[in-house]
């Protein structure tokens, strides 16, 4: 609908100019950024459309040979349409409705007939020569074919990847300081605050060592006899790749080189049967263009918040403190029920992509990928532990929130990530989180030195470590009460995913041959 | 009758899948010469600044509008 429109209020130039409507962007505001209606469409039919409205624009203006075929009970517009152009501010295909494709397509047949009504015209020319080739022309360049090549790593590049790791570390580090420079010049890379200067949680040694694991895979891009750019990828058990690490250095190629290590990794990885591909990334150096370019799905965003090590965590709850508070840690049986909360705090086309199953939730507290963040991989060198705070609902004992707490084993802040029913107010269970950390790191066996060397890392002189955690946008308020906690904002990332199989929920119903 | 799909991002599968299933012969539109021979293109809904840059990009404005006069077009929502 906006791409169509005459005119964006508040916004950027139109793209094609074909539909007379003048339209505001993500108008429903932050708490209805997505929601579902049943429409009453009279020209589809009396069975009403479902529709799913995902950070939908808002027809402001409509123009007078514009038909409006849908509204919302409040009168405004969400389809239109006008002579053959056809709009809707919500998806039609996410809700198994055709209807409106059926309708496109006698559209089409009606238009594309020849001399057929007084209104209905064939465009005079075909498209002209040069506007045809002049882009195709464009195209080729980029997708030309360099003298580079991409392979697996192999032990023998350690040393070439250190450079380059360090390269991208460094130059990073150099433009964090003059602060504001938001593009790197030299190395592209996923942006993410935990693979580069500010955190370090990859460290030069183990990212590429722990690239040779089974479990990881390593590529590197290597023109005229050096590395030039770099891809590391994780799988988990459920045949799920998530992307860590895309650096390349940039001698104006970057973008080439990193889409050419994207591409390996989907076709390498669909061979070993991947199905998923998660990408977490800023969006900036044309990161999430990128990947959308290479198939991706942008679902949502994630703002990351650090707590510093030099504030001191709250001293651990006792027991009883604890039990008043109605905290206790997760069991196997909660797998239901914490299903449900994460089933009501996440909108629906998110939960539908993330796609979790109850066994998933059931494995909850070792099964380290669930609930999903843009921080997950830190987790595999952690030690993870789950608890839940329950209030009484209206059918008896309901959860209210939820608690994933990854106590570091190396030198990487601790991980916190909090689930809370929109009404709750977590703060309890966050400071009972905080002061687990502070209780495991003090006490833990072996420990000390972790959080000794994240004080030194991060910077700080304090020995309390940092805590990391990252807040969907459809998490508010839940930012404000960790920011209560002392947290604060550090970055945005985008999630992207990517499928490349059908999944199948119940193997038992498929047909043996195709299964 | 041949529909296509604007294929650069967004939920553009989902269009094909809905389209076939409705027994349309559907096509991903990926540069200008997949514009050829289609009736109608679909836009699917995403994000329309991104949409907006790899449109430039791979150079399908102007065709698009160009053959505009002949091609229906139906948009799901684009949030920025």
């Amino acid at each position: 609908m906006i791409l169509l429109s005459k005119q964006i209020v508040d916004g950027d130039e139109p793209v094609l100019p074909l539909l007379d409507v003048s339209i505001k962007r993500n108008a429903f505001g932050r708490q209805l950024d997505s929601f579902e209606a049943d429409l009453d469409v009279p020209m589809l039919g009396d069975t009403p459309v479902h529709a799913v409205f995902i950070r939908a624009p808002v027809v402001e203006h409509v123009g007078d040979d514009v038909d409006v075929m849908a509204r919302l009970d409040d009168g405004r517009p969400v389809a239109v349409r006008q002579r053959n152009v056809l709009a809707t501010a919500f998806h039609p295909e996410l809700s198994g409705e055709t209807r409106f494709h059926r309708l496109l397509t006698t559209m089409a047949g009606e238009f594309a007939e020849p001399g057929e009504g007084s209104g209905r015209r064939r465009h005079p020319d075909p498209p002209s020569h040069d506007a045809m080739t002049m882009p195709v022309r464009a195209v080729r360049r980029l997708g030309q074919q360099r003298a580079g090549r991409v392979r697996s790593a192999r032990i023998t590049d350690l040393a070439a990847l250190g450079d380059l790791s360090r390269l991208s570390h460094g130059a990073e580090a150099r433009f964090s300081d003059l602060d504001g420079a938001d593009v790197d010049e030299r190395v592209r890379s996923l942006g993410l605050p935990f693979s580069t200067g500010q955190i370090r949680v990859f460290s030069l040694f183990r990212m590429p060592l722990g690239g040779f694991g089974t479990h990881d895979q390593l590529y590197v891009y290597e023109d005229a006899q050096r590395l030039a750019g770099l891809l590391r990828a994780e799988r988990d058990n459920r045949d799920e790749w998530t992307i860590v690490e895309l650096d390349a250095v940039d001698d104006g190629t970057a973008g080439d080189i990193r889409y050419r290590l994207v591409q390996h990794l989907l076709r390498d990885a669909s061979k070993r049967g991947a199905a998923r591909f998660h990408v977490a990334c800023e969006d900036s150096g044309g990161n999430v263009d990128l990947f959308m370019q290479a198939g991706f799905a942008r679902y949502g965003e994630e703002a990351i918040l650090f707590r510093p090590a030099d504030r001191p965590l709250p001293a651990p709850l006792d027991e009883q403190a604890a039990r008043r508070a109605r905290i206790r840690a997760t069991r196997p049986l909660d797998a239901l029920l914490l299903a449900r909360l994460y089933t009501t705090v996440t909108p629906q086309p998110v939960a539908r992509l993330e796609a979790y199953r109850l066994p998933d939730w059931e494995r909850q507290g070792s099964q380290w990928r669930v609930p999903r963040s843009a921080l997950t991989p830190i987790l595999r060198f952690a030690d993870i532990e789950s608890y839940v705070q329950e209030r009484d609902g209206a059918s008896g004992p309901e959860l209210a929130a939820f608690l994933q707490l990854g106590v570091a084993k190396e030198d990487q802040p601790h991980y916190l990530k909090v689930l809370s029913l929109p009404g709750h107010d977590p703060s309890p269970l966050i400071e009972y989180g905080l002061g687990l950390v502070a209780e495991r790191t003090t006490r833990g066996t072996g420990r000390e030195l972790a959080s000794t060397f994240t004080a030194g890392l991060i910077g700080g002189h304090a020995r309390e470590p940092a805590v990391v955690t990252a807040v969907r946008t459809y998490d508010a308020p839940l930012d404000r009460r960790l920011e209560e906690a002392g947290f604060e904002s550090i970055a945005t990332v985008c999630l992207l995913l990517k499928e490349t199989l059908i999944r199948v929920a119940e193997p038992a119903m498929v047909p043996v041959a195709t299964r | 009758m041949r529909i296509g799909v604007l294929a650069l991002q967004g939920a553009f599968i989902e269009h094909l899948q809905v389209l076939r299933q409705l027994g349309v012969e559907a096509v991903p539109v990926r540069l200008p010469s997949d514009l050829d021979g289609v009736s109608g293109l679909v836009f699917p809904g995403g994000e329309s600044t991104t949409m907006r840059k790899l449109i430039h990009r791979w150079g399908l404005r102007d065709p698009i509008l160009d053959s505009r006069a002949k091609a229906p077009r139906c948009s799901a929502r684009v949030p920025g």
